[in-house]
């Protein structure tokens, strides 16, 4: 698999457990990834019904998603991939990802893009469409290779020096 | 602006890092590390937690010295701490000075500000005016901190200029005796650096040469340095296999011995050193073997590779010197007692016994599920949580 440099916009917030919230987020992430002009084609997600840890087609989870959540499933971690149909490791080989965290501190929204993939985008749009799904209160975005993993860096659990091709284009705070 | 979580510096300068050089002054320890323009960095832990920050401190002179600032040294081994806070911001009364060297050499500028209440205090125009200046000099682009407002500023923390004391002059002469020029910067190291220092050689062929290659085999030692260039293992096999035919035994010799005995080599390659270019340090050929803990067998999964990733990490962190030691797939408790059973695919400890964790993803694992775990053992680790990382199968 190549390294390649990503480009990630990430809002930090409050995000609500509310079950139509969680619905809303999953819709509009896969338009918005099929808006790019790639196919949104695997989900993660995490919850107090979904213990797998894997990603799984998204043809097959969505349904088993959609009735969870009617049912007041519980989630802490939803993500969409678009990944290339013959990826070696879902973590590094995506195209695009967009994953809403809910976590006791540094509750976040991320969205990675290959670097292609950003240059078409209108950010703008993409950063107020996606703070519609998190009461923002800061946010950033940033470059990154694939290996280092955006997510990681995203989710605050190093210290920045630990990443060594980070370079934070822009950062806000509300 | 900063949210005074986590590191201050958000320095990336570590990119850069060529060589190292580890110092103990005064019973405390501390590694330096060179960047590519001549710059010197190291980091300071803060507090007891997992907080720490990197700063410039020095730089290689023309005879290829470290030079440590005074100033800087004073402040960060004697003060440093006292002025920031456990989340790494600045404590109300402290001082801000902020100086930049000219052609890596001279400092040729020192200023001083009182921070009033808090680091917002600090007003964006100080900033801008060094910012402008550093830029004209043409040394915006080497600096750190950006911290406050967004602006590439380095910095430095002192309560008063007179405080820069004697510990300073000891350091440099400390550091004085370090040969950069072959990379071989270990202080420790230093005895063997010049003895070995045609081994200190980026060019794989030239490191098998001159190790008297015989038989046609390529020993396991000449693998280490092939992969920690940087260079594509790939490449690195043609040169070897251009120098000396058989390449394939040496990688059956490294995946069957699993760093053990490497048979009539390991006499030939006794007490020699090589330069690792990867983790910057001077290492015994045995000593870093005997970092690595092994599992009974090795970790399987469904994804090829998977169990190569983690050896290929574990080689090369055995061989940096703040390394004490790795395990692949072993608990957590064999790292530090009373932590969690968990098997990361390699943790590492280190010598100031913060511990690293590497998981080498599955083919469907979700990262955010690697995540949470890797978080659940941090907490577990409680003080001595380091960073953790995910590894691709290349």
């Amino acid at each position: 698999m190549p390294e390649i440099t990503t480009k990630s916009i990430v809002l930090y917030g409050n995000i609500s457990q509310d079950a139509n919230l969680w619905l809303n987020w999953y819709e509009y992430a896969v338009r918005q990834i099929n808006e790019t002009g790639f196919t949104s084609n695997y989900l993660g997600i995490i919850g107090n019904k979904f213990n797998s840890g894997k990603v799984q087609k998204l043809s097959r989870a969505e349904k088993k998603l959609k009735a969870e959540l009617a049912q007041g499933c519980e989630i802490s971690s939803l993500s969409i991939y678009s990944l290339p149909e013959d990826f070696k490791q879902a973590a590094f080989d995506y195209n695009i990802y967009f994953s809403r965290n809910l976590k006791f501190k540094n509750s976040h929204i991320i969205l990675t893009f290959a670097n292609e993939a950003f240059l078409k985008l209108d950010i703008q749009y993409i950063i107020d469409e996606a703070q519609k799904h998190i009461e923002m209160k800061s946010g950033q975005i940033f470059e990154l290779s694939n290996f280092e993993n955006p997510q990681i860096y995203a989710s605050r659990v190093n210290s920045v020096s630990a990443f060594k091709t980070l370079k934070i284009i822009e950062e806000w705070s509300k | 602006m900063y949210n005074g979580v986590d590191d201050p510096d958000k320095s990336i300068r570590y990119s850069k890092v060529n060589k190292s050089a580890t110092l103990e002054v005064n019973g405390i320890s501390q590694t330096y590390y060179i960047n590519d323009d001549g710059t010197v960095e190291t980091r300071y832990y803060i507090g007891e937690g997992r907080s720490w920050y990197a700063d410039e401190v020095g730089f290689v002179n023309s005879d290829n010295k470290i030079m440590i600032d005074n100033l800087t040294f004073s402040q960060h081994f004697n003060y440093g701490h006292q002025f920031f806070n456990d989340y790494g911001a600045l404590k109300p009364d402290a001082k801000f000075e902020y100086n930049y060297v000219n052609n890596l050499l001279n400092v040729v500028n020192r200023k001083e500000i009182d921070v009033m209440s808090n680091l917002g205090n600090i007003t964006k125009e100080d900033y801008a005016i060094i910012a402008q200046e550093m830029k004209r000099l043409g040394y915006d682009d080497c600096l750190s901190g950006e911290i406050m407002v967004g602006l590439n500023i380095k910095f430095y923390i002192a309560p008063e200029i007179s405080g820069i004391v004697t510990t300073g002059e000891l350091i440099q002469e400390s550091v004085a005796s370090i040969d950069t020029t072959t990379a071989l910067t270990s202080v420790t190291g230093l005895r063997s650096a010049k003895m070995n220092a045609r081994y200190a050689n980026n060019d794989a062929s030239v490191i098998a040469r001159n190790r008297s290659i015989r038989n046609g085999n390529m020993p396991f030692d000449v693998i280490a340095p092939i992969k920690t260039t940087g260079m594509k293992l790939k490449t690195g096999f043609k040169n070897v296999k251009n120098a000396f035919g058989n390449v394939t035994y040496g990688m059956k010799n490294m995946l069957s011995n699993n760093f053990g005995s490497v048979g009539p080599q390991k006499k030939l390659f006794k007490k020699r050193y090589f330069n690792n270019v990867s983790s910057n340090t001077v290492v015994d050929n045995k000593a870093w073997k005997e970092k690595v803990v092994l599992p009974s067998k090795p970790h399987t999964n469904k994804t090829p590779g998977h169990w190569f990733a983690s050896l290929r990490k574990a080689v090369g962190q055995a061989k940096d010197s703040v390394v004490e030691k790795v395990f692949l797939n072993k608990s957590l408790s064999k790292a530090k007692p009373g932590a969690n059973r968990n098997r990361p695919d390699v943790t590492v400890k280190k010598i100031n016994g913060m511990i690293d964790q590497y998981e080498v993803p599955s083919k469907t694992d979700d990262i955010n599920k690697l995540i949470e775990r890797m978080e659940m053992n941090q907490e577990s680790l409680g003080d001595s949580a380091g960073d953790i990382y995910i590894l691709p199968i290349k």
